[in-house]
């Protein structure tokens, strides 16, 4: 599956990849999309400027489909640790999937999303859903990145099993290990060069939400072709 | 001045663009996007050319469609493919008007249908005097030479501008965006400098040619809009050679006089600094525009909230014009 930065021309079906947690994700992805077959295409239009947000990003729906109403499947990644920035909860209460499940229900709804289905056989972090927009129907894939918080607790498990090297799930103890193992301090850069080696087993037991939600696509996109 | 003075603008056969899917719409503060040669100058110049493209310009000394001209390989080339006649359609205060250029150079303009006596029936609409038609629009282009002309036209002007106090305005702005504290813009024997004072209270002058070339631009450029105040100003590449901190004190100003603004960018700090700007979301919008394979121009606008929600997705709207028209 190809994740790109522009979208083509070409008659092949797109996706709209936003992030609420900055650059490194692009990287990650398009080197774990890498791994799966598919006709369909990542579009991830990503900003320099690598900002932290967190449900918020699902707001780019209706202006994503007022520049292209044919884009109409959407993925999101967020770190855990943005959505729960905010909230008012004591250190070390974890979400589950029911209580991001409410919040991304409330988040759609502000701006006239109108929820069909959300299917609840997913992994912990990894939500698809089918809404509506007007007559519009869309699909919508949301990954919440991290076991706990965030997305270097993956990174980290993968170093765990493919390296048997346990590093920290903090940025810089990554940024040093990828320093040394592959001369970049690049996170998102140094993930991708870990994951180029990487059976597709290991992936998935490191990055759950997001390899159960690509499969899903490639799944989609067969059957549409 | 209330909302925007051209409220709306269709192109025709001008510069690289065939046509336009539908006809732009224009907000009081207007911010165009999109991939090189997509069209961003040509819609600038195309409004700059109303209300008449032979319109003399004391601040570029010549014709308006000389000047766009000169920006190019000259005034055959502001139409489509070297031939025929390019078209614009304006609408200024619910007036249509309408442009022709002809590949020779000549021109006709209209309004409502009637070839009538365009400085007489605009001074009308505006409520200008003939007079004044001439400062409707200012033009920036990215190019030293128009620059460099419009340097010369403030030292032709002086008097006025040191009489208004533009030139201390001017300077205390220059020092929001610098390290250094300048007191006053002014002419010294070597040109246009500045001027600060040194621990001792002594002056020191310091010729705007050796300051950088954002500081440069940016002095000369408001001077000349502070003269002049137009309806109108045209800003291409408007970050050209600016540091953050320059193209927000920039955005700043402009928001706050009573012109419409046009101004084209590829800077995604521009984008990110309008976020903070103080504008009525009514009055601003940011217009991405695509050319197609036909060199049809389509655009779609993009409101503050838009561009807040996709800056919040961490999607870069400029690399979204790749999906207009798709």
């Amino acid at each position: 599956m190809r994740v790109s930065e522009n979208v083509g021309e070409s008659a092949e079906p797109w996706s709209f990849v936003g992030t609420g947690d900055g650059t490194d994700e692009f990287h990650i992805l398009r080197a774990v999309a890498e791994k799966y077959n598919g006709t369909c295409s990542l579009w991830f239009p990503k900003s320099p400027l690598g900002k932290k947000t967190g449900l918020t990003v699902l707001d780019s729906i209706n202006t994503v489909i007022n520049i292209n109403p044919k884009i109409s499947t959407f993925l999101f990644l967020i770190d855990r640790e943005h959505i729960v920035q905010g909230m008012n909860r004591r250190s070390g209460d974890k979400l589950d999937n029911s209580d991001i499940k409410g919040m991304i229900e409330d988040r759609l709804s502000n701006k006239h999303i109108k929820i069909i289905k959300i299917d609840d056989n997913t992994p912990e972090g990894a939500f698809i859903i089918k809404g509506k927009l007007g007559s519009r129907v869309l699909q919508i894939y949301v990954i919440i990145q991290g076991i706990d918080l965030k997305i270097e607790e993956e990174i980290s498990k993968l170093i765990k099993l493919e390296k048997d090297i346990t590093i920290p799930p903090e940025k810089e103890h990554i940024r040093d290990f990828f320093k040394e193992t592959f001369h970049r301090k690049s996170i998102g850069q140094g993930t991708a060069k870990l994951i180029a080696g990487t059976s597709k087993n290991n992936l998935r037991m490191s990055f759950p939400g997001l390899t159960f939600i690509l499969n899903v696509i490639e799944n989609h996109c067969s059957k549409n072709n | 001045m209330a909302g925007a003075f051209i409220s709306e603008i269709d192109v025709k056969e001008f510069r690289g663009i065939k046509r336009c899917k539908e006809p732009i719409k224009l907000s009081k503060f207007n911010v165009l996007i999109g991939k090189n040669n997509s069209g961003k100058s040509s819609l600038l110049e195309a409004l700059y050319l109303f209300p008449l493209p032979r319109l003399h310009s004391t601040i570029y000394r010549g014709d308006r469609i000389n000047q766009i001209g000169e920006c190019h390989s000259g005034t055959d080339s502001l139409v489509y493919g070297y031939s025929g006649n390019a078209e614009m359609k304006y609408n200024v205060n619910e007036y249509p008007c309408i442009i022709e250029i002809m590949s020779d150079g000549t021109s006709n303009s209209s309004v409502n249908d009637e070839e009538v006596d365009i400085p007489k029936h605009v001074s009308k609409i505006l409520k200008i005097s003939e007079r004044n038609i001439e400062n409707i629009s200012i033009y920036i282009p990215n190019d030293t030479k128009t620059l460099d002309r419009y340097a010369e036209y403030i030292s032709s002007i002086e008097n006025e501008i040191v009489k208004s106090g533009a030139n201390k305005r001017v300077a205390e702005f220059v020092n929001q965006c610098i390290d250094e504290k300048y007191t006053e813009v002014l002419w010294t024997r070597e040109g246009l400098s500045c001027r600060k004072e040194r621990p001792d209270g002594s002056p020191l002058y310091i010729k705007l040619d050796d300051l950088g070339d954002g500081i440069k631009r940016a002095t000369i450029i408001m001077l000349l809009l502070e003269a002049h105040s137009p309806h109108i100003v045209l800003w291409d590449d408007f970050e050209s050679a600016s540091h953050p901190t320059l193209i927000r004190a920039q955005l700043e100003w402009l928001s706050k006089k009573d012109w419409q603004v046009v101004l084209s960018t590829h800077s995604i700090d521009v984008l990110y600094q309008l976020l903070d700007i103080e504008i009525g979301p009514a009055d601003l919008q940011i217009l991405q525009m695509r050319k197609l394979n036909d060199d049809t121009l389509v655009y779609e606008s993009l409101t503050i909230d838009d561009l807040d929600d996709l800056m919040n997705a961490n999607a870069d709207p400029r690399r979204l014009v790749d999906a207009l028209g798709v």
